[in-house]
């Protein structure tokens, strides 16, 4: 049942977007179900749909490219805009001439918000010989699911995600903001606009544990203490423990790195008991589901967030890609940091093949690190070779009244970290130059 | 002092939200004994009609609150003729299969009408300062809310003639149309009421959870946990069993952290099965 549902509605997306772009999504079965019926069709049935791009020239071969992202289930407020930009981006480079005179072939994989079909998909991808590069993964569970399996099959990887960091694999290139980059100018705006005290509530799973070592190590460093840390299960909507044991800590401030539809619970509650008057909240995971949409404005009203990009920056490059999507997707919601992501991703592989004149992996990678600028939606970004992540501008941004984000300030061309906090630093280019791992920090 | 006080209250909502997404599954599941697993999808459709009517209608929330059992009984009743009236007294898993294909169809829908991200409503009517604490009023209310409708539902199962009818049709469909009872007529007002039941939970909590077409999903293996745990006696089984479950998980959230909570509810699920296998109710006199 779910087979042919899936593959059905696929193909019809499929010709709409190479007639007149509609915000039809390929999609298929949700997840939920999964815990129920674990033999369902549903599991084998899921969405693989192999594109069929336009003849490019009679004579050349297409290029595979492959994406895996949530399209379905409780992460699919990420994974569909994320997919959508995957499938437009190809697109664009396809209509300006393909890599290497070649058209590029996307193949889509929905992994339905379930961490065993990243790795699933992840062996099937690296079993397929003709798939030069993946563009995916949204948690950095599903990212550790996904990438030791890509990375032994010689498989290149680009993660879009904002992220907690650590990791130090030389065939994987992370696109987003690490918690360096984000979270210090939140720590920092918050010791001067709001208070000393700080308390954590984190998603219960390697970011939220990463990043909050990170938070803990930059508000020391910024003069505050920590004075409560909660983590919680990404399926959890009831927050009421949590909202009394922040009451009896007192907190100044709440870094808040929640992640998932469920935990948008959190703002709602913490509102509605009144918390929000006296209690500011900084966020590096705020709205990259479109949070700021789905709570009312009385309960979004003053949260701070730090990304790299917002749809209200102002720049040609932006400005472009906005309107592209907007055609290509009348229906979808306010454009995140985590879709620009896909687009410089797959941008940065262009030029680093292009550069290194072959799709073989490692030229790719020795072009990637000879750290080609690019132009993006979030402005100048550029690799940086010995940690594999991306330089580029942070800004600082606030919710008003309006569910808009109002820009406090941009901080540009900002390092991310080559240290895991308490552990050991990377380099790529250095000693861990043949490194295929995840360094996790001593808490 | 006044933190055991909000503790004590926390307790009661969390219990009160437990009875609320568990109630409908109670007459569906318990009583009827029809495999529900859309019953996620009729808290989403009834959390939908709440926020829905609210941002675009202006309607109050209350006045939304109380469409939400209305349209999720409508919708139920389309669903029972349609798919559920075959397959009384058949095997479990019949029913597991249709109704977990249309949970698929109605979460996506849902998925094609409103998106992944809508606008939602936030709580009304503030909040009280206990102490140095403060609490949402609408947090209080649920349990209220709750323990009305167990009431409202135990008196209709008991003193009326519908009541008395719709668990005859249930227990023994055969011998109570032998006796004169309409068994199709009376397990389509009873699969509606539990279908509007489900709506009403999921209206209620549409102002303090993320309105989203998966927001069903997370609370349906609780419900269930809940309604076997509970027993033969679909209304006060439940309850008791809510209780017991409802208050672990907060207790213990409030001493360590939600996982805990959570690991703690499902650890008592397990013994309680165990050690009681036919349900909390199991040797009770009054099997309601």
């Amino acid at each position: 049942m779910a087979v042919t549902a899936g593959v059905g509605r696929s193909n019809a997306s499929n010709q709409n977007l190479t007639e007149e772009s509609t915000a039809a999504p390929a999609s298929s079965a949700d997840a939920g179900r999964r815990k129920f019926l674990k033999t369902s069709a549903a599991i084998t049935g899921s969405a693989i749909v192999g594109r069929t791009s336009r003849v490019f020239s009679a004579d050349s071969k297409p290029i595979h490219v492959a994406s895996m992202f949530d399209v379905t289930g409780g992460l699919s407020i990420y994974g569909l805009p994320e997919m959508n930009v995957s499938r437009m981006t190809i697109e664009h480079i396809n209509k300006s001439g393909g890599v290497l005179g070649r058209p590029l072939q996307l193949h889509e994989y929905d992994t339905q918000s379930k961490i065993e079909l990243y790795s699933r998909y992840a062996q099937e991808i690296g079993a397929n010989d003709d798939i030069a590069v993946v563009v995916g993964c949204i948690t950095g569970a599903s990212r550790e699911a996904a990438r030791p399996v890509l990375s032994k099959n010689g498989k290149l990887l680009f993660f879009p995600s904002v992220d907690e960091g650590g990791e130090c694999d030389k065939y994987t290139f992370m696109q987003g903001a690490d918690c360096l980059q984000m979270e210090t100018p939140l720590v920092d705006w918050a010791v001067k606009n709001a208070g000393k005290t700080f308390y954590v509530v984190a998603a219960d799973y390697v970011y939220g544990h990463v990043a909050t070592a990170w938070t803990k190590s930059l508000v020391e460093k910024a003069g505050g203490s920590v004075v409560g840390v909660e983590f919680v299960p990404l399926d959890v909507s009831d927050f009421g423990a949590t909202i009394r044991k922040i009451q009896t800590a007192k907190p100044a401030v709440i870094m808040a790195n929640t992640v998932g539809g469920n935990h948008m619970a959190f703002y709602r509650q913490f509102a509605a008991a009144g918390l929000n008057r006296n209690i500011r909240i900084v966020s590096p995971s705020f709205g990259l589901g479109n949070e700021q949409l789905v709570l009312a404005p009385e309960e979004t009203k003053g949260i701070v967030v730090a990304y790299s990009y917002f749809e209200s920056l102002n720049n040609p490059e932006n400005k472009a890609f906005v309107a592209a999507y907007r055609k290509a997707y009348p229906d979808a919601g306010p454009l995140m940091d985590l879709p620009i992501q896909v687009w410089n991703g797959w941008h940065q592989w262009k030029m680093a093949v292009e550069k290194a004149g072959s799709t073989d992996i490692d030229k790719v990678v020795a072009a990637m690190e000879s750290a080609i600028p690019f132009q993006g939606p979030n402005g100048r970004i550029v690799m940086d070779p010995v940690s594999h992540r991306n330089i580029q501008d942070v800004s600082l941004a606030t919710v008003n009244a309006k569910r808009e984000y109002e820009i406090l300030h941009t901080q540009k061309q900002v390092l991310p970290s080559r240290t895991v906090v308490g552990a050991e630093s990377c380099d790529l280019v250095g000693k861990d130059k043949s490194s295929h791992k995840m360094i996790l920090p001593k808490t | 002092m006044d933190a055991l006080v909000v503790i004590a209250l926390s307790v009661l909502t969390s219990i009160a939200i437990l009875v609320l997404t568990s109630l409908g599954l109670a007459v569906v599941f318990g009583l009827m004994r029809i495999v529900n697993m859309a019953h996620g999808e009729f808290l989403m459709i009834g959390a939908f009609t709440t926020t829905v009517l609210v941002r675009s209608a202006g309607l109050s929330i209350w006045l939304a609150i109380l469409c939400a059992p209305i349209v999720c009984a409508l919708i139920g009743a389309v669903v029972e003729v349609a798919f559920i009236r075959s397959l009384y007294g058949k095997r479990l898993i019949d029913t597991l299969l249709v109704t977990f294909g249309l949970s698929l169809i109605l979460y996506q829908i849902a998925i094609d009408i409103f998106g992944t991200a809508s606008p939602g409503i936030g709580a009304p009517a503030g909040w009280v300062e206990i102490g140095r604490y403060s609490v949402s009023y609408y947090s209080l209310l649920l349990p209220v809310v709750a323990l009305t409708i167990t009431a409202a539902l135990y008196l209709l199962f008991t003193r009326t003639r519908y009541g008395l009818l719709a668990r005859a049709a249930a227990q023994n469909p055969e011998m109570a149309s032998a006796l004169g009872v309409e068994v199709r007529r009376v397990n389509l007002w009873t699969f509606v009421l539990g279908c509007a039941l489900a709506g009403l939970g999921g209206g209620l909590l549409s102002p303090i959870v993320a309105v989203s077409p998966g927001v069903g999903q997370s609370y349906v293996g609780q419900a269930f946990m809940t309604v076997v745990t509970g027993g033969p006696a679909f209304l006060l089984g439940t309850l008791t069993a809510s209780a017991v479950l409802g208050g672990v998980a907060n207790v213990v959230s409030q001493l360590f952290t939600n996982l805990w909570g959570l690991t703690a509810l499902l650890t008592v699920a397990i013994i309680l099965v165990r050690a009681l296998p036919d349900g909390l109710s199991g040797n009770w006199s009054r099997q309601l």
